[in-house]
């Protein structure tokens, strides 16, 4: 009982997992987090534009207008592609877990960088005519038919629409609301809105600025992205694909020193959900590889001050029935472990979330597997 | 990656809300100024490589004066003492032509901010009423320029808006720029031919069709984009004036032949 108290007391101060819905749970981490963004940012849009006036002086001067639209595009679409590197890299080294940690703070920024650019597009090329300034930008003057002519703002603006709806439901009172699955669906819009950016600005500047630079950064960037997702894919389907068959009422999992005390384990079954596998103590313990927030692997977690803790926002389920501990609400599916000898043997079959499951006691002189 | 903690041998596990493990520590120190250093290099290779605008000048600040004979035809333009053309244009994205209608062939006095770009110069006419005027110095206005007879060429390059191609946007050409060249030629500001050989750039001629310097229609949505020409390329008082029909203004494509006849 003593964790709990310890978590709850966290929650009061807005440290831990969600319980209530503030506009954000600061904690020291994010505001570092946020702190370092928001210098990074500046720091970019100063270079930008100082480079722009470094470049084209004197009667050659780029207008201030023209740059701040650039300087906020090129932010957002650098942004962008961190944004999307951080998602497989996770899968290669916990090493990124605190960009992880906060990368829905990295996503508002970049929308705010887009909007801004947006805002400037349309207020300086389509403001001041005689038409209003949104439909002065993206009206029928343009032709389908053509590269040169092809309206490239409607590329924007849709993407733009995608990244508004993603960072006005990144709260977790959406991801409540609309369940975490469809939350989860409605977030990997990202890469239509991606594909949207891409042809944003292989329509729109790359037929203007023509220096070989800027295409072939975009290609590095669309490369690094694909690639990134399809090693990270195919790795995830080939440990998948090498999952144990879970064709009778208990599956051997391994033996009992396999399993470190403190950490947990994911078991891969053949076309089942994966299961998480924890150590704590004399027991094991088995819960659903899926944490109930976003869908972050468990079973690549810890167990801290007694609770399985998800690796992506902090998450905690309480090993033995996987209900997070008082006063959250969160549940995942339990399963039944039991010990034959020296081997592990999962039931496949999941239990209700939230169901009570007694760990599997290690028999004496299987201890190995502690630290 | 197992980062092992030399404490209890547990790989580090970073969670958000408690204190950073070594590991992670390091690699966010080593990584933050990684980044920096990557977004700066990032930023300078792409503001670097923008292509330069062209030489302008644009006057703001202080409003300047000249004075000579207005005419509204073919666009609204002053021919000053020094028998210099200056086009006429508005704040905003709009033309004068309303306003300059009535001092047609008339010596006047025109307030407004001061446009130029190679040997085009164009005026921003100041908003006050009496921004144009009639001159009262006495002297005799120039008779209106004669309509060269001129040569027929063929001409590829885009059709810009007068006043951002020749300072007030910079640059005030290319695709990103064609929804703003759409709407200034739209509300009257003159439609240039910026050629896409660069010596050809100071002619800057403005585009007649069928007499009128304007577009309209689909020919309107050709701005901003590569197109080919044909035409006559005339001087009208010194204004190079390329005089056109709509049927002879077509997109242009990479099989097109570049060369000018």
């Amino acid at each position: 009982m003593r964790e709990y108290r310890r978590l709850a007391r966290l929650a009061c101060k807005g440290q831990a997992m969600t319980n209530s819905y503030t506009w954000v749970q600061w904690n020291s981490h994010k505001k570092r987090y946020d702190t370092v963004l928001a210098a990074c940012c500046l720091l970019y849009i100063i270079v930008f534009v100082g480079m722009s006036y470094v470049v084209h002086q004197g009667e050659h001067a780029l207008s201030i207008m023209v740059v701040l639209i650039r300087a906020f595009s090129t932010l957002a679409i650098v942004l962008l592609h961190i944004i999307l590197c951080i998602g497989p890299m996770s899968r290669f080294t916990s090493l990124v877990s605190p960009l992880l940690y906060n990368r829905r703070h990295l996503g508002v920024t970049m929308f705010v960088a887009a909007l801004i650019h947006s805002g400037l597009v349309i207020l300086y090329y389509g403001g001041f005519g005689i038409r209003a300034p949104l439909p002065a930008v993206v009206d029928g003057y343009a032709s389908f038919a053509t590269i040169s002519g092809f309206p490239f703002e409607i590329f924007g603006l849709a993407a733009l629409l995608i990244l508004f709806t993603m960072a006005a439901t990144s709260h977790d009172f959406w991801l409540a609301f609309l369940s975490a699955r469809s939350w989860k669906i409605l977030h990997m819009m990202i890469y239509p809105c991606y594909g949207l950016i891409v042809l944003h600005v292989f329509f729109g500047i790359l037929q203007s600025e023509q220096h070989p630079l800027y295409g072939r950064m975009m290609i590095l960037g669309v490369g690094l992205v694909t690639t990134l997702h399809l090693v990270a894919g195919l790795a995830e389907r080939k440990r998948d694909a090498q999952g144990l068959a879970a064709d009778s009422n208990w599956v051997d999992i391994g033996e009992v020193t396999n399993f470190q005390e403190g950490c947990g384990a994911v078991i891969c079954l053949r076309d089942q959900e994966r299961v998480a596998v924890f150590r704590h103590g004399d027991g094991l313990s088995a819960l659903s590889n899926v944490c109930a927030h976003q869908g972050g692997p468990l079973g690549e977690g810890q167990i801290v001050d007694g609770c399985v803790t998800c690796p992506w926002h902090g998450y905690q389920y309480l090993p033995g029935n996987g209900q997070s501990p008082p006063p959250y609400h969160e549940k995942v599916p339990t399963y039944e472990l039991r010990i034959d000898g020296t081997r592990v043997m999962l039931n496949p079959v999941p239990n209700e979330p939230g169901l009570a499951v007694k760990a599997a006691l290690i028999p004496a002189g299987n201890e190995t597997g502690d630290a | 990656m197992n980062l092992s903690s030399p404490e209890n041998g547990k790989p580090d596990f970073y969670v958000g809300y408690l204190p950073t493990p070594p590991s992670h520590r390091r690699f966010l120190l080593l990584m933050i100024p990684a980044l920096c250093i990557a977004l700066v290099l990032v930023a300078m290779a792409l503001a670097g490589r923008q292509r330069d605008p062209g030489a302008t000048l644009v006057q703001s600040g202080e409003i300047e004066s000249w004075s000579g004979t207005v005419f509204v035809d073919p666009y609204p333009m002053i021919i000053t003492d020094d028998n210099t053309i200056h086009l006429v244009m508005g704040i905003g994205k709009f033309g004068v032509r309303d306003r300059v209608d009535e001092f047609d062939g008339v010596r006047c006095t025109v307030e407004g901010w001061r446009l130029m770009r190679s040997d085009r110069r164009g005026i921003q006419l100041a908003l006050e009423p009496d921004a144009i005027r009639r001159d009262q110095s006495g002297k005799d206005a120039v008779s209106k320029p004669d309509l060269g007879v001129g040569e027929p060429v063929r001409l590829i390059g885009e059709i810009v808006d007068g006043k951002c191609f020749i300072g007030a946007m910079k640059p005030g050409d290319g695709k990103a720029h064609k929804a703003c060249a759409i709407l200034c030629i739209d509300g009257g500001l003159p439609p240039l031919f910026a050629s896409i050989k660069p010596d050809d750039f100071e002619t800057l001629p403005l585009v007649r069709v069928n007499g009128k310097a304007e577009l309209t229609g689909g020919l309107l949505r050709l701005a901003g984009e590569p197109v080919v020409v044909e035409g006559i390329l005339r001087s009208v008082g010194g204004l190079a004036v390329l005089d056109t029909t709509p049927e002879q203004v077509r997109r242009w494509v990479p099989s097109d032949d570049e060369s000018r006849s």
